[in-house]
């Protein structure tokens, strides 16, 4: 079944190396929320969000044909150009969101994915102490438990070792869990 | 908390989507936009494709370059050879007479200027002379005027002089 998926994966994307636009309108369907997902977590700022995920696959269409050459699974080259985006955004814009408009702009998708307002609330905790860890540190946890990507996929996207992945996850999830266990007890 | 259940609440965040409108005007404008071709893109052609395309491209080439030398070939030849005829004003002898007239009329003209010059300059020193009082006991009229009078003066005594005279001798007699 997993096989299947691949092969027809593989054809769409040689459909759209090729220059076809259904093809690539095909990859856009398959990657287009995880990558939006992905930048919205980081940026935290939905039409910010919609803007960079847009630059993603227009330069993605734009440089298709180079794709090839680098060898890589088409998740890890779009997360690539989805990471520079977001470095740049930061660089250039020299953003500086405060935790009253952060905690404004998510409240909006956290209210569609929470059952109940204490889930809500937990998953703010989440996103705030996800968003106090070191750049490389937020990409591997969202790529690795929220978009659900391999290890190999990840350092692939990050272009690191898959040692070096596994060892920054280990400590991401370490301190995300101590910021947590933090929280709660000034909370008790 | 362990690090399982943080695990899963980090996949309720698979939850969060993008916006349908935003995805479907997004898409339409991606696909609408012209595609940047690099050689990776191209689908390996086939060995008559190429020779093909290769042919085309040479043909193409042969013609810009062939019609280049055709437009040279030909501005040269109607330069060299035609132009006295078509042009009779672009013939060397012309130019050379033409040129050569031009330098004489600027001898002429650069003639005149430096008569003009010079003359200009004596007549401002001569007017400057005019103006100036102060050197009047220079000019040669003044002073052979006075040497005149003085003659005059000195060659006819006056009559006190002559009464003077006669009174001397009288003494003395």
């Amino acid at each position: 079944m997993v096989d299947d998926r691949l092969t027809d994966e593989h054809e769409i994307l040689k459909k759209a190396i090729a220059g076809e636009s259904s093809a690539f309108g095909s990859l856009y369907d398959i990657y287009q929320p995880l990558l939006y997902r992905f930048i919205y977590l980081r940026v935290s700022h939905r039409e910010e969000a919609e803007d960079l995920t847009h630059q993603v696959f227009l330069s993605a269409w734009q440089n298709i044909g180079s794709f090839q050459e680098q060898g890589l699974p088409i998740s890890s080259w779009l997360y690539q150009i989805a990471r520079n985006r977001v470095i740049d955004y930061y660089r250039t814009k020299h953003v500086s969101i405060s935790l009253d408009t952060e905690t404004e702009d998510i409240h909006p998708s956290l209210d569609d994915i929470a059952d109940s307002l204490e889930t809500k609330i937990q998953l703010e905790h989440i996103r705030t102490a996800l968003r106090s860890l070191h750049p490389d540190q937020q990409d591997i946890i969202i790529m690795r438990f929220v978009e659900g990507l391999s290890n190999a996929e990840v350092a692939a996207a990050l272009k690191k070792h898959e040692g070096t992945v596994r060892v920054l996850q280990h400590r991401a999830l370490r301190t995300l869990k101590k910021q947590l266990e933090k929280r709660h007890e000034h909370e008790l | 908390m362990n690090y399982k259940n943080l695990e899963n609440q980090l996949e309720q965040f698979r939850r969060i989507h993008p916006r349908a409108e935003f995805s479907r005007e997004s898409k339409s404008l991606i696909l609408a936009t012209p595609r940047i071709l690099t050689t990776s893109s191209y689908v390996s052609p086939s060995w008559s494709t190429r020779i093909q395309y290769g042919l085309s491209s040479l043909v193409r080439v042969g013609s810009f370059v062939g019609i280049g030398l055709s437009i040279l070939i030909i501005s040269l030849y109607a330069t060299h050879e035609l132009s006295p005829v078509l042009f009779p004003g672009l013939s060397p002898q012309s130019i050379t007479a033409e040129a050569e007239m031009l330098n004489s009329n600027m001898n002429i003209e650069l003639s005149r200027l430096g008569y003009f010059d010079t003359a200009s300059q004596e007549s401002n020193s001569a007017l400057k002379q005019l103006s100036q009082k102060q050197f009047n006991h220079l000019n040669d009229t003044i002073i052979n005027s006075e040497v005149t009078e003085l003659q005059k003066v000195t060659a006819t005594p006056s009559d006190e002089t002559t009464q003077i005279n006669t009174l001397i001798q009288q003494l003395s007699n």
